[in-house]
């Protein structure tokens, strides 16, 4: 297959070019890349998030982003076609339904171990924020802005955290501890979106302090196991 | 230049407010259909019928002129103010939630343009907006700590949860929820009704409303 034609077949999957980089096997020259290949392009990505660190999204170009990694705007073409490209790719690779994450969920939750459950859940989704924080800020600017691939990128990064917090309220449901009313799918999004929003500006509001963070993280818990149920109300 | 010292020394001041006002309306119908990544303040300038230059005769860039727009989209609207500063009781809750619920979402459907913009350029780690932000919010945000506060005086709530934690935890709720709702309404067949009552129960649950656990 020819450059062109790599080139459009990529652009006409229904996936585009969000594929993670460990079925990505050829570059956009339809070259199959090599270890030298895959670590360009783990280069090129280290640089575009360095400088996303620094600069909005539509401040990053190819150039910058190629300069930053050492290398030509031509090599950076070899792998991405744009910086969003290159973005989607990077951000692509980021699962916020983590084995960890599943794992919690997956768990008995009542009134006693719920609390527990609830404060691992927070810490571990918000230690996922820390350690990609850039690219899922990023990703879901990109998202907001209705970019259709990122708004899709992120609800698929969340898809198998909010089945199974939609399985759990079902069981919570069939406990008796949580009202058969609400919809445990409706729920479970709802959740989800207050612990991404309440990680993603955890230091926005307060910079850096640990006790109001404490305090935030042990709130957003809270909020989690009395939603599922785990909350008796008088305490 | 001094095209814009003269204006500015104009003592017409109410042409100079009309001026911005149409500035905004432009910004704020173009954020309908374009990103803010994409405005640019020549489009805006276009749109109200008015030069680059005057454009920047009012606003320093396109993040000025949305700050602007910011302004008018009062989150803290209030019939919602009445709903949170009345006291909740088990009888009353579910309603007082509900009208909560319903309001936070009618405005972000008013202003969801604006909104959006905001909170990115927010996200961005924009101060002004971050500011903004919280100031849109700060009514009700006093008004939902207060009655955050009743409830672990009436010991609905835990005392060891801090209640300026809470507020903006179930602020952050009402927040991202406002502004996503419409765009997996293929979940369920009734997806806007099911959200909206998903956030409701949340709210009962956490502000110790909930239905009891049973033992």
């Amino acid at each position: 297959m020819d450059a062109p034609q790599q080139m459009k077949r990529l652009a006409d999957s229904p996936h585009g070019t969000s594929r993670p980089a460990s079925v990505r096997h050829a570059n956009l020259s339809g070259q199959v890349m090599g270890t030298k290949g895959l670590a360009t392009r783990k280069r090129l990505i280290a640089a575009m998030i360095r400088l996303l660190e620094a600069v909005p999204l539509r401040e990053v170009t190819v150039k910058a982003v190629a300069s930053a990694a050492g290398l030509s705007p031509a090599t950076f073409y070899l792998y991405f076609r744009s910086v969003r490209e290159c973005l989607h790719a990077a951000a692509g690779s980021v699962s916020q339904s983590t084995p960890a994450i599943l794992e919690i969920l997956e768990r008995d939750w009542d009134a006693e171990s719920g609390a527990a459950n609830a404060l691992a859940l927070v810490m571990d989704h918000l230690e996922l924020w820390e350690e990609h924080r850039t690219l899922l800020r990023v990703r879901n600017l990109a998202a907001e802005e209705r970019d259709p691939l990122f708004m899709r990128q992120r609800r698929l990064a969340m898809d198998a955290s909010v089945r199974a917090m939609t399985d759990l309220a079902e069981r919570q449901q069939a406990k008796g501890d949580l009202d058969g009313a609400v919809s445990p799918v409706a729920l479970a999004s709802a959740l989800f979106a207050m612990l991404d929003l309440v990680s993603a500006v955890i230091h926005v509001h307060d910079g850096k302090k640990p006790a109001a963070e404490r305090e935030r993280i042990a709130a957003a818990a809270y909020v989690l196991r009395a939603g599922l149920g785990c909350e008796g109300g008088a305490a | 230049m001094s095209a814009g010292g003269s204006r500015r020394g104009r003592s017409r001041r109410t042409q100079r407010e009309e001026t911005q006002a149409r500035l905004i309306d432009a910004t704020v119908e173009l954020l309908r259909a374009k990103s803010l990544m994409e405005l640019a303040a020549t489009d805006i300038a276009a749109r109200a019928g008015l030069s680059n230059a005057a454009f920047y005769v009012y606003f320093r860039d396109v993040y000025d002129a949305v700050l602007a727009a910011c302004a008018r989209a009062d989150q803290s609207p209030p019939e919602l103010l009445a709903v949170l500063e009345s006291p909740w009781s088990a009888a009353t809750a579910r309603e007082a939630a509900a009208a909560l619920t319903a309001g936070y979402f009618a405005v972000w459907d008013t202003h969801r343009p604006v909104l959006r913009a905001r909170n990115l350029a927010a996200d961005e780690g924009r101060l002004e907006f971050v500011k903004a932000r919280q100031l849109a919010v700060a009514p009700l945000a006093g008004a939902l700590r207060r009655q955050i506060e009743a409830g672990q005086a009436a010991a609905r709530i835990p005392r060891g949860i801090d209640p300026l934690a809470l507020t903006n935890v179930l602020l952050a709720l009402l927040e991202r929820t406002g502004a996503v709702r419409h765009d997996y309404a293929d979940l369920t067949p009734r997806w806007q009704q099911d959200y909206g009552e998903a956030v409701v129960h949340t709210l009962l649950s956490a502000l110790g409303f909930g239905r009891p656990v049973r033992i």
